[in-house]
C-alpha cells in the first residue's frame, strides 16, 4: 500500500478530498454551485504545495468512516476529530484546526448561565458526534496537550439528532418544548446566529477544544509524512492562519 | 367488452378537477402559515433541475435522478423477467437461485444493498463507481419485486392457453414468448408502473455515495442557506411532478394496449 | 390397424382412478362420439390421445405414433400433436392476435411457413369455416359461435389427421351452435377422423359412425352408434339417452 496514494496522484495530477458537502462555513455549494469554504480552501492550498488540480467528492459520512477507501480519495480535509472506532480504518494525519465546542440555547432564556444549569434537561446533539460522547461523559481527546476533561453536569438527557438543523428546529420551538439546549461546533453555531439572528444564543465559554485532523485511509507512511509537512508548511507560512480569519473570523489554527 | 361510458362524462370530469384544486390549495395554504422564504428557491431551483453541470462537468438534480432510476427500470424488468421465468421452471437450479435471489434482494434493505455493492465488492477486487453501483443496486432490489409481479401475472394467464398452444404443438418457450407473456405482461403494468414511482424515489438513496441527486442538492441547500423546509418542499415538489409523468404514459400505454384483452 | 387405437389405458388424478381399462379403434374417417356423464372421464379420454395428459398404464397408437405410460419424449409429443388437432369448449382463442393471426401462429412458429405463406393457409381454412371477412377482428369482437368456428380453422391450419372435439358446443348459446355443428358435419363429410365429446346427441346420431358410452371412468358401452342409440344395452345407456331426451 506504501506509495500508492502518491503514485496515483502523480500519475493523474489530480488530488481527490472527501468533504461534508453541507457543513458551513467548512464546506458547502455556494452560490456558483461549487464547494466553497474552510476545508475546501485548505484542501485547495495542499493540492498548489503539490502541484496538482482539486477534485472534491461528497460520499456519506458512513461510507468515509468505513475506510477501505481503494483508489477511490486521497484526502480527507473534513473537520475529521479523531477515536478509537475511526481509527481502526483511517490514519489521522495532522491536527489543522481547533474547534471550540460550545452550549446554545435561545434568547430570552436566562436562567440559563452554564451547563450546570441544564441538569435534568434535554440536550440536542448531531447523532455520533463528538459532542453526543462529551454529554455521555465518554469523550477522550487525543493530542499531546489536552488535559483530561472534566464533565461538570449530571442528569443530562442527551437526544441525539440524524441532522444538526433538525435539533435546532426543535430548539427554535422554544426552549423546554422539545430541548432545551444543544453542544456543537462553534464556528458553525456562530455562522448560523449570523444568518438567523435574534433565535439563539451560544451560553458561557467552550466546553472543550477539540482539534480537527486530516484522516487518509490506512496504511500508507509515505502519503502521511508528505501531508504532514506540506500542513506545517501552510501553518509556517500564515497560509493556514489566514483561511482561518477569512472563514471564522480568528485564527483557530495554531495549536 | 367495454364499460359503459359515463353519463356526462364531462360533469364528472369537471367535478374532479374542482376536487383537485381545492385540495392544492388547501395545501398550499397550509404551507403558506410556515414562515418560509423562496428566494432561495429561485436561486437554486436551475440547479435542483439540472440545467447546470456541475463544476467537474457531471449531470446533476433531476436529469440524473432521472438517468439512474430509467437505467435501473430497464434492467429490473430483465432481472424480474428472468427470475419470474426461473420461478415457473422445471429446474432446480433455476428454481433455486431465482427463489435465493427474490427473497435477499426483497427482504433486505436497499440502502444495505447499495453499501454492499459500493463498499462490499471493492473486498473482492472490483471498486465499482458511484452510478453503476446505484444501478446495479436498484436494478437487484427491484426486479426481485417485479419477479413476483410477473409470476403472479404469468399464472394468472388461463391454462386453457397453454393448452390450446400445447395442442398446436407449439413449444414451451414459444407459447411463453408469443402467447402468455403478451398477454401476462399486459396485466402487469399497473403494478410495474407503481413499482416504478415508487424506485424513483428511492434513487435518493445513491446520494450516499457522494452523487448529486435531488435528495443530494435540497439537503445540501437547505442546510447551508439555513433554509431547510423550503428546499424539501421543493424536492417534493420535483418528485410529485415527476412521479405524475410516469403516471401519464402508463395511463397511455395502457390505452394503447387495449385492442384484443379485456 | 386402426388409425387411433387405446389399449387398456388408465389414469390416476391423486388417489382418484379416472380412466379404468379404456380400450378402443377408430378407423380413418370415422367419427365417434364420446357421450356420458359429467366426470365419467370423456374429457380425460380425449386429453391423453393427443398427450396433453400422461397415461399411467397401457398404450395408444395415432397413426403409428406410440404413446405409452413411461416418460415421453417431447419430439413424440409434437409429432404426435401435428397430426392431432383438438377443439375445446371454452375455445381458447389468443386475445392479443386477431383472428388470422391466430390461425398463423402455430404455421410460422411448428412448421417454419412465411407469414405470406402462413396467410394463405389461414384465408383458406377461415373461409372454410365461412369467416374469411372477419381476418382483422379480434377474438372479443366475434360472437361465441364465430369464435368456436375460428378455433377449428386454427386447429384444421395444422392439417391434422384426427381431430379431438372436447364439447365445442357446451359453452354455446342454443341458436350459435347450429353454425358450429355444421362445420363438423362438413368435415366428417370430407373424411375427417373425429372423436367428439358431446352432449348434443341429435347431433351424435346423425353424424357419428361408433359410439362410445363412458360411465365412471370405463367404456360402459361401445359400438356402432345407429344401433345403441336404437337398442341401448345396458339399463344406465339406457336411463341416460332416456333423460338426454327430455333436452
Amino acid at each position: 500500500m506504501a506509495g500508492e496514494t502518491l503514485d496515483r496522484i502523480n500519475k493523474s495530477k489530480i488530488l481527490t478530498d472527501v468533504v461534508d458537502p453541507s457543513y458551513p462555513p467548512f464546506s458547502f455549494l455556494n452560490d456558483k454551485n461549487q464547494m466553497d469554504g474552510f476545508d475546501i480552501d485548505v484542501a485547495k492550498a495542499v493540492a498548489e504545495r503539490l502541484g496538482v488540480k482539486l477534485h472534491i467528492d461528497t460520499p456519506s459520512w458512513e461510507v468515509v468512516t468505513a475506510g477501505h477507501w481503494r483508489s477511490r480519495w486521497d484526502v480527507c480535509i473534513c473537520s475529521m476529530t479523531p477515536d478509537k472506532k475511526k481509527a481502526q480504518v483511517l490514519d489521522f494525519v495532522v491536527p489543522y484546526y481547533n474547534s471550540p465546542a460550545v452550549l446554545i440555547s435561545t434568547i430570552g432564556n436566562s436562567n440559563i448561565q452554564s451547563i450546570r444549569d441544564l441538569n435534568g434537561k434535554r440536550i440536542g446533539v448531531e447523532q455520533g458526534s463528538s459532542y453526543e460522547r462529551y454529554l455521555q461523559k465518554d469523550l477522550e481527546i487525543p493530542t499531546a496537550k489536552s488535559k483530561p476533561l472534566d464533565f461538570p453536569f449530571n442528569n443530562i438527557r442527551v437526544a441525539p439528532y440524524g441532522s444538526e438543523d433538525l435539533a435546532f428546529q426543535d430548539l427554535a420551538l422554544g426552549a423546554g418544548k422539545r430541548i432545551d439546549a444543544i453542544v456543537s461546533n462553534y464556528s458553525t453555531a456562530k455562522l448560523r446566529l449570523d444568518k438567523m439572528p435574534g433565535k439563539f444564543r451560544i451560553i458561557g465559554e467552550p466546553l472543550y477544544i477539540e482539534p480537527n485532523w486530516i484522516a487518509i485511509d490506512k496504511g500508507d507512511k509515505e502519503w502521511s509524512l508528505l501531508l504532514t509537512s506540506k500542513i506545517n508548511e501552510l501553518k509556517k507560512d500564515g497560509t493556514l492562519g489566514h483561511i482561518s480569519k477569512k472563514w471564522l473570523g480568528k485564527d483557530v489554527t495554531q495549536d | 367488452m367495454k364499460l359503459p361510458k359515463r353519463k356526462s362524462l364531462f360533469g364528472f370530469r369537471v367535478r374532479v378537477v374542482i376536487v383537485w384544486l381545492g385540495l392544492l390549495l388547501t395545501f398550499v395554504g397550509f404551507v403558506a402559515t410556515f414562515d418560509l422564504d423562496f428566494q432561495i428557491v429561485r436561486d437554486k431551483l436551475p440547479d435542483l433541475l439540472g440545467f447546470n453541470l456541475t463544476v467537474d462537468g457531471a449531470l446533476q438534480g433531476v436529469p440524473l435522478t432521472i438517468l439512474i432510476s430509467l437505467a435501473s427500470m430497464i434492467v429490473a424488468v430483465i432481472l424480474g423477467l428472468t427470475s419470474a421465468l426461473g420461478k415457473i421452471s422445471d429446474s432446480t437450479i433455476a428454481y433455486g437461485i431465482a427463489t435465493f435471489y427474490n427473497s435477499f434482494f426483497r427482504g433486505t434493505p436497499l440502502l444495505v444493498q447499495i453499501l454492499l455493492i459500493y463498499l462490499g465488492l471493492p473486498q473482492l477486487g472490483p471498486v465499482p463507481a458511484a452510478i453503476p453501483a446505484g444501478i446495479a443496486a436498484l436494478s437487484l432490489c427491484y426486479g426481485a419485486y417485479l419477479s413476483e409481479i410477473f409470476r403472479a401475472s404469468i399464472v394468472a394467464v388461463d391454462r386453457g392457453q397453454w393448452e390450446a398452444a400445447a395442442s398446436l404443438g407449439m413449444t414451451r418457450a414459444t407459447i411463453l414468448i408469443r402467447v402468455v407473456l403478451p398477454q401476462a405482461l399486459k396485466h402487469s403494468i399497473p403494478s410495474v408502473g407503481t413499482m416504478f414511482i415508487s424506485m424513483l424515489k428511492d434513487s435518493s438513496l445513491v446520494s450516499v455515495m457522494g452523487l448529486w441527486e435531488i435528495m443530494f442538492l435540497a439537503q445540501s441547500y437547505g442546510r447551508s442557506s439555513y433554509r431547510y423546509v423550503e428546499m424539501l418542499l421543493t424536492a417534493a415538489v420535483i418528485y410529485w411532478v415527476l412521479s405524475i409523468c410516469l403516471e401519464f404514459f402508463q395511463s397511455y400505454l395502457e390505452k394503447r394496449l387495449q385492442q384484443g384483452v379485456i | 390397424m386402426a388409425f387411433v387405437e387405446l389399449n387398456g389405458v388408465h389414469k390416476y388424478y391423486e388417489n382418484h382412478h379416472v380412466l379404468k381399462d379404456v380400450s378402443l379403434s377408430v378407423e380413418a374417417g370415422h367419427v365417434v362420439a364420446l357421450i356420458g356423464r359429467s366426470g365419467s372421464g370423456k374429457s380425460s379420454l380425449l386429453r391423453t390421445i393427443n398427450g396433453m395428459t400422461p397415461i399411467d398404464d397401457g398404450e395408444i397408437t395415432v397413426d403409428g405414433t406410440v404413446l405409452q405410460a413411461d416418460k415421453v419424449n417431447p419430439q413424440t409429443l409434437r409429432s404426435l400433436r401435428l397430426k392431432v388437432g383438438m377443439i375445446f369448449q371454452q375455445f381458447n382463442l389468443f386475445p392479443h392476435l386477431t383472428v388470422a393471426e391466430n390461425v398463423m401462429l402455430a404455421l410460422t412458429t411448428v412448421k417454419g411457413l412465411t407469414r405470406n405463406a402462413a396467410r394463405e393457409v389461414a384465408l383458406e381454412k377461415l373461409a372454410k369455416v365461412g369467416l374469411e371477412n372477419k381476418l382483422d377482428a379480434y377474438p372479443k369482437q366475434l360472437s361465441g359461435g364465430q369464435q368456436q368456428r375460428v378455433a377449428i380453422a386454427r386447429a384444421l391450419a395444422m392439417s391434422p389427421k384426427v381431430l379431438l372435439c372436447d364439447e365445442i358446443t357446451s359453452a354455446l348459446d342454443p341458436e350459435l351452435t347450429g353454425e358450429v355443428l355444421a362445420v363438423i358435419k362438413k368435415l366428417a363429410e370430407e373424411g375427417m377422423t373425429i372423436i367428439m365429446a358431446t352432449h348434443e346427441m341429435g347431433f351424435a346420431r346423425e353424424v357419428s359412425h361408433e359410439l362410445v358410452f363412458m360411465a365412471e371412468g370405463r367404456v360402459h358401452e361401445y359400438g356402432k352408434s345407429d344401433e345403441l342409440f336404437k337398442n341401448p344395452e345396458t339399463a344406465e345407456l339406457q336411463k341416460f339417452l332416456g333423460a338426454m331426451a327430455w333436452e
